[in-house]
């Protein structure tokens, strides 16, 4: 866990327990692989089970991170607390020729068109946190780089539908307490898709950590803005959202957290 | 007491990964194994080399003349190191690339060694002794120097298992990617990645890699479905395309370099999603035809070499650059990429007589005529 995301997180007073829609946004020029290890290590550490469903990255990748880190995510995932849903993997599947099942694969919709292209997707998730749902126990949702299906021809509206439905799954019943639900998209201005994508999920979050390079080009203390806004749904007499600024750079093992203008480079 | 030729009894513990793919070396950050793109300086400045199961995407410049020579580059490298490779190009066809790969120049150790011991050195007598290189293991040798006014022996070619695709045998795609090219593409590239044993889900252990070589990715003959279409974002094909060629490269020991024509893209999002995508982005932007072939600034180069994006990969960072002005230069045997330095101001009159005080009129009456003359600032 990097200590200073979480006292980031929590100085905004966002508590990962009470659970809710965490959205992150990430660009090509500052990536948000360090915050998804922050929470993989986080349901490490507190023996909550996590679903992380990856999209741009392989497993291997956040394994790696993890070791580097002295966490072994592998091992949990072969103790069952962690599941993986592979989308890279699950993707090769479709060219398979000899799947006969392509109608009820998660990526089917790339070979038939579908009216609703992500139910199945949907459906293997629920699926895989069916039996945490059951017990009633908290558990971490993570979709990655859920803009990424955007490449695949699928329409912003159906990702917002899609990201609709795994809010659903995380906080079903208003007598238990919600659980976690961490969406990563990657958000360019300049992409009229992608922040369609990006706005449609902050609209239901309770958190938006929004990642972005340095604008005015690269620095090697520095990597990029790292902007926390807290949407606040049950103060209706505070109505703008609360936002606290930062810079980031990211280390082998570590997350730097820094006030904007005081890096290493400038002080 | 101290017995000579034990051995001592410490040993390590497990066996040690030796890796026996020739051509790749384990990178020292991340122990990720690396290949090399066949230049010294692309290798540098991407972190040593590039991973397996990673895309390489190069922006081509206007005439597509310098990213052709990276490709061959890349090609040449992995002809050397016996790698599996596939190439698929439309706008040229595959063979007259692999015809004219540049020739291997490097001279066997052994010779070099010999050739070293002959030499007398009467100066520096104390470095007779000291081998003039570390000696490199031929048979797992990471990259080659290259001579680009000789062309690689066809025989040499012929022993590397090479397929070549130019789209005459395309079928018919289906659903997202009813692009016939793009889809028998990936049914390609899947079929060798079968034939090769290179999955990763494959447990037969791995002696080879393949390489994916593509050329002129998303240019007009590869269907230019997205010439008016182009506002409603109709070319989910080609980024369809790249995402499963990211999966088939993620999951199986393969790299891929691909050039794209981004000049012709009229979207600068579908340039922003193929940079997504890839795991390394880098542009090239050539002198050709524009004004920069006459500024005396870069009278040395041929052109500037963007790097847009590098992954981090296995990692949390991704290799850092010192500088972020590169460009790259074509010598007669070799292409050059360096960092971006000014040439000095030699001629000393012509540009000190534009700042010359005398010459100068006559600057704001607050400066007074008392400033030294000799201050340039």
């Amino acid at each position: 866990m990097f200590e200073s995301a979480k006292s980031a997180m929590e100085g905004i007073g966002v508590m990962f327990e009470d659970g809710g829609l965490i959205l992150i946004s990430e660009t090509v020029s500052a990536s948000a692989d360090g915050l998804i290890t922050h929470f993989l290590s986080y349901g490490m550490a507190n023996r909550h089970p996590v679903c992380l469903v990856t999209l741009q990255h392989t497993w291997g990748h956040y394994c790696n991170i993890g070791n580097k880190l002295g966490l072994n995510f592998r091992q949990q995932t072969e103790q069952g607390n962690f599941k993986v849903v592979e989308g890279l993997k699950l993707l090769t599947e479709v060219l398979d020729e000899s799947n006969q099942d392509i109608f009820n694969h998660p990526f089917g919709f790339i070979l038939n068109a579908s009216k609703n292209p992500l139910k199945n997707l949907y459906k293997l998730i629920k699926k895989t946190i069916e039996p945490w749902k059951e017990t009633g126990k908290f558990f971490l949702l993570i979709v990655e780089n859920i803009t990424s299906l955007l490449n695949l021809g699928v329409q912003p509206r159906d990702i917002n539908i899609f990201s609709q439905y795994c809010k659903n799954l995380i906080g079903d019943s208003p007598l238990k307490k919600s659980s976690l639900l961490v969406i990563v998209t990657t958000n360019d201005d300049d992409d009229n898709d992608e922040s369609l994508v990006t706005k449609g999920i902050a609209r239901s979050a309770l958190l938006h950590v929004s990642l972005k390079g340095l604008s005015t080009g690269l620095s090697r203390e520095v990597h990029g803005d790292f902007k926390i806004t807290k949407f606040n749904q049950h103060a209706p007499y505070q109505c703008l959202p609360v936002t606290h600024h930062f810079q980031f750079k990211m280390e082998d093992k570590n997350m730097k957290l820094f006030a904007p203008g005081t890096s290493a480079c400038v002080l | 007491m101290a017995a000579t030729g034990t051995v001592s009894s410490f040993q390590k513990k497990g066996k040690a990964r030796v890796v026996s793919i020739p051509g790749t070396h384990p990178s020292i950050h991340n122990s990720q194994l690396l290949l090399s793109c066949g230049l010294p300086s692309l290798d540098y400045l991407i972190g040593g080399g590039l991973p397996v199961g990673s895309i390489l995407l190069i922006e081509q410049d206007r005439y597509d003349v310098y990213s052709k020579l990276f490709l061959k580059y890349y090609l040449a490298e992995g002809v050397m190191n016996n790698h599996i490779l596939t190439l698929a190009s439309l706008d040229v066809s595959p063979q007259t690339i692999t015809e004219d790969l540049p020739a291997s120049i490097d001279v066997e150790p052994d010779e070099a060694q010999t050739y070293a011991d002959d030499k007398k050195m009467s100066i520096a007598w104390r470095y007779q002794n000291k081998a003039s290189q570390p000696g490199t293991n031929v048979g797992n040798r990471f990259g080659h120097n290259y001579d680009l006014t000789k062309s690689m022996d066809a025989e040499i070619i012929s022993h590397v298992d090479l397929a070549l695709w130019d789209g005459s045998e395309a079928e018919e795609g289906k659903g997202k990617l009813e692009n016939k090219n793009y889809w028998s593409l990936l049914q390609l590239i899947k079929k060798r990645i079968e034939d090769g044993n290179l999955s990763t889900s494959c447990n037969k252990s791995k002696t080879n890699v393949m390489r994916l070589a593509l050329h002129s990715v998303g240019s007009p003959l590869w269907g230019w479905e997205f010439s008016h279409q182009e506002k409603d974002h109709q070319w989910h094909n080609l980024t369809t395309f790249l995402f499963m060629l990211r999966a088939l490269v993620r999951t199986s020991f393969s790299v891929c370099l691909m050039t794209v024509p981004s000049h012709l893209f009229a979207d600068p999002n579908l340039t922003l999603r193929l940079q997504t995508l890839a795991d390394f982005v880098i542009r090239l932007e050539s002198f050709q035809g524009s004004d920069k072939e006459t500024n005396p600034a870069f009278k040395d180069y041929h052109g500037l070499f963007h790097v847009v994006k590098l992954a981090a990969i296995n990692s949390l960072v991704s290799p850092m650059l010192d500088s972020t002005d590169w460009v790259f230069k074509l010598r007669k045997r070799k292409l050059m990429i360096e960092r971006l330095h000014l040439p000095p101001e030699l001629s000393e009159t012509v540009s000190r007589s534009q700042e010359d005080p005398i010459n100068k009129p006559a600057g704001p009456a607050c400066m007074g005529g008392k400033l030294p003359k000799n201050l340039e600032f």
